[in-house]
């Protein structure tokens, strides 16, 4: 699925002394076989903007459409437009920040499958569709018949993203999936959201404040600030406008800043600078 | 949803109704519906929407902004209309069905309507010009003396003052979660009562969890930075009258004054206009 | 003296324990070694350190980090803040006013609805003046660089300059050492930086004492001083250089190696010479260059022949 903003605005509160644009004018394509990063600070219309990417917010002004079809129009929904959006959602999976504290059911299982019970699955194929989405996140079949809260905090995190996982999305989008982890914990979700991606051959959007994870992780990347999408390209050259990001608050990954210091430019992952200067020692 | 709500939102100028001490404007509050309650006629009425008017002019808070706030309480005004108008005995002069009007009816409703009025406004005035934290302030020491019996005065300020302070967060809250299971494909609108009842658990129950949790940090932080209740505690602005309290207080005396005067003169003077 | 002394300290979290239940007593069991959070942690930190302590989630360190302004007690061993044990309840204020503690999430530990409050709120329990609390109050906030805010409501701050309004309320209290929980765990990379270069300078322009609780690898690079805990346990303690030259360890811990020293380990396992326990960026381009120079150096001797 492709997804496409033309022109998209959101303000907040109009016509008010409050009234806070929070995006502003933003033309993106998003779609196709990438992992694509957001990255911004806090503020900067990230959040905004991955809300009206699957239908949670209406554009105030501008049109986004999906494969080419506009799902929100002008004026009041009719039913047949609210079902439509409804079915979006499923579409185009979003999972919030700290997606544990909407954990809601008996058990692991149970909640999974409220997703694909809600997209009108029986019983049966709901469950079907929760184990597999457990299994795509490494659940251990004995944790699935537990409390959620009973989870360790790195678990409930995964059995939360299988909640939407289960849905089947065309699109996958995660709002900062690793915050509040511990170091492992971290890896173990981007690592799986990466082989889900690879696997599947889909769209996976995620929101992040590590300059590092989005340098190993993503395909693209697109900066935002102050409500304006400010960079937008393949990662290495998003993070070729170093200055532009250390401006915004942002800045690269660490081991880009080091081996820059070194004269080196394009390594952003600890492999890629370890070749590099491995290749110079070597030209030398 | 709680965003929507006006009514009693501190409105941020400085004028000298703001400046009072939060304990005049308490006793403001009484005495003021007191007065509403007491006048009866016509000229009491005018005198109380005067009286008002130079309260809203003295506040420096925008009439457009109270009028926001009335929004929400509109169709009680309308019911209390409604029953005094159609259901009113006395001189009949339209009557179908079950409905009747009468003189008397007619006037009741109008005196009625804008009695409750005043009162909302008048109180929400209490508010608009005074901050959370002041009038919970103010509260406390108004509370201060049923100490005596144990009446935990100081620990229901307290419990008012974080609540204000949690309601914004607490309804981001309840917004977030609303989203988070609208994006697993929820439906919230379609059904009947019980349906939609029970589309509710997974949003109560987050919603409950985290309340929990909120309270159980906050409490954790104030331990850690020796809250042990009102007793021993300082402030850092304690509440002091000034001289401008106290012109406060003998307003407020001469105010309640008028309003008795005006029920009990007017009541051998003039007949008409009497309700 | 030590401001902090702990002596084989271990903490259980209370047990539900249904006396008239028989049944399952390995169960019980089982529960509470669960429920043992803190196993016999011995530690000592000097006055003016800055201390990071790492470890995976549920680790222990939080629990820790409450055993230090006496949220909880040790339920065996003992624990010294500046001389006072933890257990003596007459001194709870003293060590309360002594340890300071900013927590994790921002909005759940900001009780004022006004920020000047919010940081007064501390000096107003322990009953001070309000000359006092007026003074410590604007004085925390011109440290923590939050003066002009003084007058707005919290919730219009953003995370990071919440959390220097809390690191204000603990700091109106004078404290000897202040605490950090995670708290820049929910901030953007701008809020954590102010954040920490907030307490650094504390730390170093005024002595005061900071154990930092975290997870970014890059904030522990910075430290006096590493504790590592796994399992309730302090499993590692040194420098910084001497925790990441055990990099197998870190790692077998759920840790990771910040970007710095994961590069210095690709090389190394490359055949680079590149020395164990690189901590700065100085050291792994001397310790780069060095060899292009020493190399470059012989091809120019090598010419000269």
């Amino acid at each position: 699925m492709i997804i496409k903003l033309d022109h998209v605005n959101y303000i907040y509160n109009p016509d008010t002394v409050e009234k806070v644009i929070a995006v502003d004018d933003v033309n993106l394509e998003i779609g196709g076989n990438s992992l694509t990063a957001i990255i911004g600070s806090t503020g900067s219309g990230k959040s905004t903007l991955i809300q009206m990417l699957n239908g949670l917010l209406k554009p105030t002004s501008g049109t986004v459409s999906y494969d080419g079809e506009v799902i929100f129009t002008e004026g009041k929904e009719t039913k047949e437009q609210k079902k439509k959006i409804r079915d979006l959602r499923c579409r185009v999976g979003l999972v919030f920040q700290y997606p544990e504290y909407q954990l809601f059911d008996e058990t692991v299982l149970k909640d999974v499958c409220y997703g694909p019970k809600n997209q009108g699955f029986t019983q049966e194929e709901a469950e079907k569709k929760a184990r597999k989405a457990l299994e795509e996140v490494h659940m251990p079949e004995k944790s699935i018949l537990k409390s959620p809260f009973d989870l360790s905090g790195g678990q409930k995190r995964r059995a939360a993203i299988a909640g939407v996982l289960a849905m089947e999305p065309e699109v996958l989008i995660l709002d900062e999936p690793t915050a509040g982890l511990d170091p492992k914990g971290k890896t173990e979700v981007l690592d799986l959201l990466k082989r889900y991606q690879r696997e599947k051959e889909t769209t996976v959007i995620l929101v992040s404040h590590s300059m590092e994870e989005v340098a190993q992780y993503a395909d693209r990347v697109i900066a935002m600030h102050k409500s304006k999408v400010i960079l937008d390209g393949p990662t290495h050259e998003v993070f070729s406008h170093r200055e532009e990001l250390e401006a915004i608050g942002l800045g690269v990954p660490e081991v880009q800043a080091f081996t820059e210091s070194l004269g080196i430019k394009d390594a952003i992952t600890v492999q890629e600078a370890c070749d590099a200067i491995l290749q110079r020692q070597k030209a030398e | 949803m709680f965003r929507d709500i006006t009514i009693g939102q501190f409105y941020p100028v400085t004028s000298i109704i703001n400046k009072l001490d939060p304990r005049v404007k308490l006793c403001g509050v009484v005495v003021y519906i007191a007065a509403v309650f007491i006048i009866n006629n016509i000229f009491g009425l005018l005198f109380i929407i005067a009286a008002l008017a130079v309260l809203i002019y003295l506040s420096k808070v925008p009439l457009k902004h109270i009028m926001k706030g009335l929004r929400f309480v509109w169709f009680l005004v309308i019911i209390a209309i409604f029953f005094n108008l159609f259901f009113s005995d006395g001189d009949i002069i339209w009557r179908w069905w079950i409905f009747h009007m009468s003189r008397q009816g007619i006037l009741r409703a109008a005196f009625f309507a804008v009695r409750l009025v005043c009162v909302i406004v008048g109180s929400s005035m209490l508010t608009y010009t005074t901050t959370p934290t002041n009038l919970t302030a103010g509260l406390e020491k108004v509370m201060q003396p049923l100490n005596k019996i144990h009446f935990p005065g100081h620990e229901i300020a307290m419990m008012m003052s974080i609540a204000l302070r949690f309601i914004p967060i607490l309804s981001e809250e309840i917004n977030k979660i609303i989203k988070a299971q609208l994006a697993r494909g929820a439906d919230f609108d379609s059904g009947g009562i019980i349906v939609k009842a029970k589309g509710m658990i997974p949003i109560m129950i987050p919603l409950f969890i985290s309340a929990f949790r909120r309270a159980s940090d906050l409490a954790t932080a104030m331990e850690s930075r020796c809250y042990s209740g009102g007793e021993g505690r300082t402030k850092m602005y304690p509440l002091r009258y000034h001289k401008r309290d106290t012109v406060g207080y003998i307003v407020l005396l001469l105010f309640l004054l008028a309003s008795i005067g005006l029920r009990i003169l007017m009541q051998q003077f003039v007949t008409i206009g009497r309700i | 003296m030590e401001i902090i002394k702990s002596e084989k300290i271990s903490y259980s979290y209370p047990v539900f324990e249904d006396p008239d239940s028989q049944e399952n007593k390995e169960l019980l069991e089982k529960k509470k070694e669960a429920a043992k959070a803190l196993d016999g942690v011995s530690l000592e930190v000097r006055p003016g350190q800055f201390i990071c302590i790492l470890g995976r989630n549920g680790s222990g360190k939080s629990t820790f980090a409450k055993h230090l302004n006496a949220l909880i007690t040790p339920t065996e061993g003992t624990l010294w803040i500046d001389g006072m044990d933890t257990k003596d309840e007459e001194k709870l204020w003293d060590i309360r006013r002594t340890v300071g503690m900013v927590f994790q999430n921002p909005d759940n530990q900001i009780i004022g609805s006004i920020v000047d409050e919010e940081v007064a709120f501390g000096l107003e329990n322990i009953g001070a003046s309000t000359r006092d609390i007026r003074k410590g109050v604007y004085k925390a906030l011109e440290e923590v660089n939050m003066r002009e805010y003084a007058k707005v409501s919290p919730n219009k701050l953003s995370g990071g300059q919440k959390q220097r309004v809390a690191v204000a309320g603990v700091l109106a209290m004078n404290p000897k050492c202040i605490v950090l929980d995670e708290s820049t765990a929910m901030l953007d990379p701008r809020g954590r930086k102010e954040v920490m270069d907030t307490v650094k300078k504390l730390n170093k322009d005024d002595g005061i004492t900071i154990i930092s609780i975290t997870h970014y690898m890059e904030e522990a690079l910075e430290a006096d001083y590493i504790f590592v805990m796994d399992n309730g346990q302090v499993r590692m303690q040194g420098t910084p250089r001497e925790i990441f030259s055990r990099e197998e360890e870190i790692e077998e811990l759920g840790l990771k190696l910040p970007q710095l020293c994961q590069l210095a380990k690709a090389l190394r396992n490359k055949g680079m010479d590149i020395p164990m326990g690189i901590t700065t960026e100085e050291e792994l381009k001397d310790a780069i260059t060095k060899r292009q120079i020493s190399e470059n150096d012989s091809e120019i001797t090598a010419g000269e022949k």
